[in-house]
């Protein structure tokens, strides 16, 4: 195990984070997924020692580093917003943490050219940090963390400053490191996508605390809880009563619906619906939801429309354009009805 | 520049017990009249007030001496430094400085090659302010070094000299030096402004 976080707590004004418990192996890529100020950034600083824990223990290769300074911990942290060393150009920007560990002069230039290479940006060595494109900055910024060969790579939304085309060409770059570099990567963001495409595994964070980890095809197909099934897309999650059925059960949502779903859970629930799994059109035994359309919006790959059913929306992903006012029917299958405890919150 | 630099770091970066106090302590010369700043300095420091019989217990006189003339508008001035080099600092963020220590660099080593550099320029900006401040300070003067004696000679302070100057002699007195003294304080800002273009 190299990064072990051990019951970690935090106060940072009102803010606290909240017995957080991770391990990370070698070669992992970890996820750190959570809304805005659920406290991921701060868990991040708080590994690359910018905030001291009131209580736990931070372990990096079973040593205790929980007070050491960051300087210290050996990890690199790269931030939002790149970081660049200005008036530094490209060269001292990356050479920087192996002039400050006192490295000679021929080392450093040695060890600069093979990581300018590996990551394509010979070109940029002569170049000032503010004249670069966001893609460019983000590898610079790799290569200045990565060429100091720290034990655990920290990045803080790499992705979230970059355009979308450069997106694909980092997230390529990102999914190579922790075998390439033989390291594991700890990398926080609030979005899906970028997450299962990157993660070997995922921590999902809520107000200060994790509340589940697991692989990428578990948190994303079977979120044990309401926040996380809210970020990996689930966009409609209603209240009802659950009672146990054959085939699974029925729940009765607060508007007096009905929706059967396959799951054998019963109580007080949330039944989740991912808008992709909504059907337009189709007959099926159980599940045929009349409602009004109250809202249109372009999508990628269709449309996502909002249906008023009795009270209660329900959200769509559809391939033809409806119009606002339409009255519709929809089908939700069974097996896409999925089941959440309200105690699982 | 060396003592209001690390101050101004320390305030943009810490927080600390009695961080308001000493905020409003480094306020004080904006705050009040000058003349009040100097009555302060003679009760903390004159032979028979305060700090004062220890002081000169030890060999050390503040009133009417050239060092406690510069530490009197040292402090009156400072503000001017402190406050600039503190807003550049805050402009930074923090994360620069996180990003320079997980690299390896310690807390010295990322103040002088990653935030100096980009800080240099409102460090020489609060100097000259602080400098030109201190040329301009009259009030406390009056009070805590009104002449200084020094190597055997006693020593006017520009300000002090031209009010003497303008109560002794007149308008016709006080015009010459004032003249001079405007001369060296406009041409120390021109230059200063001409040499920061072309670095």
């Amino acid at each position: 195990m190299v990064l072990q976080l051990l019951n970690v707590n935090l106060t940072l004004g009102t803010f606290r984070l909240n017995s957080v418990t991770l391990n990370v192996d070698q070669q992992e890529y970890l996820i750190i997924i959570g809304r805005t100020a659920s406290g991921k950034t701060t868990l991040l600083k708080t590994i690359a020692g910018a905030y001291r824990p009131s209580s736990g223990k931070i372990l990096i290769d079973g040593s205790d580093i929980t007070t050491a300074p960051p300087e210290k911990r050996n990890v690199a942290y790269v931030s939002q917003i790149f970081s660049s060393f200005d008036p530094m150009n490209v060269k001292d920007n990356i050479e920087f943490g192996l002039r400050s560990r006192g490295m000679p002069k021929p080392e450093r230039k040695q060890l600069v050219n093979e990581i300018v290479r590996d990551l394509g940006i010979e070109h940029l060595l002569d170049r000032m940090p503010a004249t670069l494109s966001g893609g460019e900055q983000q590898r610079v910024s790799l290569a200045r963390a990565l060429v100091t060969s720290p034990k655990i790579l920290l990045l803080d939304e790499p992705l979230s400053m970059i355009d979308p085309e450069t997106k694909r060409s980092i997230i390529r770059l990102l999914k190579a490191i922790p075998e390439k570099y033989n390291i594991p990567v700890v990398h926080v963001t609030h979005e899906w996508d970028e997450a299962y495409t990157l993660a070997s595994l995922i921590a999902v964070i809520h107000q200060g605390r994790i509340i589940e980890v697991g692989d990428p095809e578990q948190i994303f197909n079977e979120p044990g809880n309401y926040h996380t099934a809210k970020l990996v897309g689930f966009y409609d999650m209603h209240k009802g009563i659950a009672t146990l059925t054959d085939s699974g059960s029925t729940i009765k949502l607060e508007n007096g619906l009905e929706l059967k779903s396959r799951m054998k859970i019963g109580g007080s629930v949330y039944a989740c619906v991912r808008p992709e799994r909504v059907k337009l059109n189709t007959s099926n035994e159980f599940n045929n939801l009349e409602g009004r359309v109250v809202d249109v919006f372009r999508e990628k790959f269709g449309f996502r429309i909002i249906i008023n059913i009795n009270t209660i929306e329900f959200t769509a992903l559809v391939g033809s354009k409806p119009t606002r006012g339409d009255v519709i029917t929809v089908t939700v299958p069974e097996d896409s009805v999925y089941v959440i405890p309200t105690t699982e919150i | 520049m060396l003592v209001g630099t690390p101050f101004a770091y320390l305030l943009a970066r810490s927080d600390f017990k009695f961080k308001e106090f000493i905020d409003a302590i480094i306020d004080i010369p904006i705050m009040i009249p000058h003349v009040i700043v100097g009555i302060m300095v003679v009760l903390a420091f004159s032979s028979t007030y305060g700090l004062g019989p220890f002081l000169q217990g030890i060999g050390i006189n503040l009133i009417d001496t050239l060092i406690g003339a510069i530490i009197t508008v040292t402090y009156l001035s400072a503000t001017y430094s402190i406050r600039v080099v503190e807003s550049s600092i805050k402009m930074i963020d923090p994360d620069v400085e996180l990003t320079a220590r997980t690299l390896g660099s310690t807390p010295t080593f990322t103040f002088i090659h990653v935030i100096v550099p980009r800080i240099w320029k409102s460090i020489a900006n609060g100097a000259i302010l602080t400098w030109a401040r201190a040329v301009a300070e009259v009030g406390a003067l009056l009070v805590v070094a009104y002449y200084v004696y020094f190597n055997g000679n006693d020593v006017y302070p520009a300000s002090i000299y031209i009010y003497e100057g303008y109560i002794a002699l007149g308008l016709a007195g006080a015009v010459k030096y004032s003249a001079a003294l405007l001369v060296i304080v406009l041409a120390t800002f021109i230059i200063y402004r001409l040499v920061l273009r072309h670095v």
